[in-house]
């Protein structure tokens, strides 16, 4: 029979690709281990292995303060970006009106646009409002440069949605919210966890916008790293950026296992009642 | 109260139920409202400064000239930025295909769990701090880094090669980046690929190499054509790689913008550069709309 060349057989193409993956992985692997390093100043090969750069990390009130900032703008942009992105992925798979390719268009350039235009845009606009800088304006921002993550991924489960079971559930007398929050709500809850997770990681990472918009009270953790690289490069870099490696590989599996297994309890209790 | 509540709620719903085209206005209208409140309108606020100018300690003074815009044409560090961001686009999104292509399609020739993981894998880099992994070539590349001490060290060279604050160390920061934006697309088309086609290319004579170049590669074209153009725009508006990577002389659109906004506090100017780059993005997009369309993207993408 014939079929595609066994791959096998292409050595070319399996090397080719660990290369990649090498390539792609290791910079995220010398950062991790640089952080060890015992040397002021990261040089190779490393001399040995401490944690002192650890213990100081721990002791800089100002990196843990930027670090907790982090991740309160992200949880609260993600947050917002979960409610209104799953509305505006709601509208665009189950209804047609005019105007909404362009809509559509519009809703996704914050993910494409430079993120210094999302920045000195949100800043004219407060200055224009006599708004002050504050972590309310961060959050804004952080949801407009998030929620169109949520509005995909949201958009993708929405497609296979089987809108039989709504009707179902409205023949058997429900109403239309209760349909939703019943039916609608927990099905696609997956893709919204995962747009808000997506949301969540990208604000904790987000810089070149978050730099137009940060008071000194209000700096995020990339903020301060990028400074840190400015003035001093000492190995506390590294274990910032192993933290943020860390949380952010770690927390959306974490997410997904610790609301797995609250979904399957509500679930059972459904099912038992 | 709770009754009153609900009796509330069914009542505006009903009445929502019966405009059918209100509904999905109400649903899209915090998104709506957000984009164009804090993005569109700010935007061409953008605009009316860019044609103002600068008054004392940094206020604007609203007035209609294209001063700012002859400046930028005149001084050729400034056209220099631009000038530099589509070459350096451009390069990266050649890099990217041509190292992006073979992985692509290894996975989407491969099945099973392999292939998930793969993906998987794929995917944790996008995820992780892109300021920590363009740093860590700062490690990687400078003089007492690992790629420097081996090649010493096997006597290849007799001192550092100077890879940092150079256009090579910023294409490779950006290529990094860029990378799964290249392979996600174009695995995607590659995978939609039916094996029937492939069949009847060998059955009637053609060899493997003959068939990857004229059914593979043809049929992968919507995915190509999207990983290049989602890499070639992100990469004109990059700006940490630049700032963290690159020297003096690789100064890109989006750090002249920074620069006007946030040190020299010169926001007509400032104005001025960033309308430059949004209508050198625009321009892109209306001839890759003209010359292959972006409707082949979406048919790649959604399978119709």
């Amino acid at each position: 029979m014939l079929s595609f060349p066994k791959i096998q057989k292409i050595s070319f193409l399996l090397v080719f690709t660990i290369g990649i993956y090498f390539f792609l992985f290791t910079p995220i692997f010398v950062v991790i281990l640089m952080s060890f390093t015992p040397h002021n100043i990261a040089s190779f090969p490393i001399p040995g292995y401490t944690l002192k750069w650890y213990r100081e990390f721990w002791a800089d009130t100002a990196l843990i303060r930027a670090l907790m900032n982090s991740l309160l703008v992200g949880v609260c942009a993600s947050f917002l970006s979960g409610i209104i992105g799953t509305l505006a992925a709601i509208a665009f798979v189950r209804s047609n009106f005019r105007g909404k390719q362009l809509l559509g268009a519009v809703i996704l350039s914050p993910m494409i646009l430079s993120g210094i235009i999302t920045g000195i845009a949100l800043l004219s606009f407060m200055t224009i409002m006599h708004v002050h800088k504050s972590f309310l304006m961060l959050v804004v921002g952080h949801t407009l440069l998030t929620f169109p993550y949520v509005f995909v991924v949201v958009q993708t489960q929405l497609y296979g949605f089987d809108r039989s079971i709504e009707e179902a559930s409205m023949t058997l007398g429900a109403n239309e919210l209760e349909t939703f929050f019943y039916i609608t709500l927990p099905n696609i809850l997956p893709s919204i966890i995962a747009g808000m997770l997506f949301a969540l990681t990208i604000s904790i990472d987000e810089f070149v916008a978050t730099q137009c918009w940060v008071t000194p009270s209000t700096e995020t953790a990339p903020i301060k790293i990028f400074s840190m690289l400015r003035f001093e490069v000492t190995p506390k870099v590294n274990v910032l950026g192993t933290v943020i490696v860390v949380v952010t590989i770690l927390v959306p599996f974490l997410a997904e296992k610790l609301i797995a297994k609250k979904m399957d309890v509500r679930l059972y209790k459904k099912e038992g009642k | 109260m709770k009754v009153l509540r609900s009796k509330f709620l069914n009542c505006i719903l009903s009445y929502v139920r019966n405009r059918d085209e209100l509904r999905p206005l109400l649903l899209i209208s915090p998104s709506a409202l957000w984009i164009i409140l804090f993005l569109f309108i700010p935007l061409i606020i953008i605009g009316i400064y860019s044609f103002s100018s600068r008054g004392e300690g940094g206020s604007i003074v609203f007035s209609f000239s294209l001063q700012n815009y002859k400046h930028f044409w005149t001084t050729p560090i400034y056209t220099r930025t631009i000038v530099k961001s589509v070459i350096i686009g451009i390069e990266v999104t050649l890099v990217c295909l041509i190292m992006g292509y073979f992985p692509a399609y290894y996975l989407g020739r491969l099945k099973g769990v392999r292939r998930v993981l793969l993906i998987v894998l794929l995917i944790v880099p996008f995820w992780t701090s892109i300021i920590i992994r363009t740093y860590s070539w700062v490690l990687i590349l400078g003089n007492q880094g690992p790629i420097n001490y081996f090649l010493l060290k096997w006597g290849l060279i007799h001192e550092p090669i100077q890879f940092l604050y150079r256009e090579f160390a910023v294409i490779l920061g950006l290529v990094h980046i860029m990378l799964p934006f290249m392979i996600l697309p174009i695995f995607t088309s590659i995978d939609r690929i039916d094996q029937a086609l492939l069949d009847a290319s060998k059955s009637l004579g053609a060899g493997n190499v003959r068939t990857f170049f004229e059914v593979t590669v043809p049929l992968s074209l919507p995915g190509i054509s999207a990983g290049c153009l989602l890499v070639f725009i992100i990469s004109v508006g990059a700006f940490l790689t630049p700032a963290i990577l690159g020297g003096p002389k690789d100064m890109m659109i989006a750090m002249l913008i920074q620069q006007n906004f946030l040190m020299l506090f010169d926001w007509p100017f400032g104005s001025a550069a960033a309308i430059i780059y949004l209508v050198t993005i625009i321009f892109v997009v209306f001839i890759f709309n003209k010359v292959i369309g972006l409707n082949k993207i979406w048919m790649g993408s959604n399978g119709k």
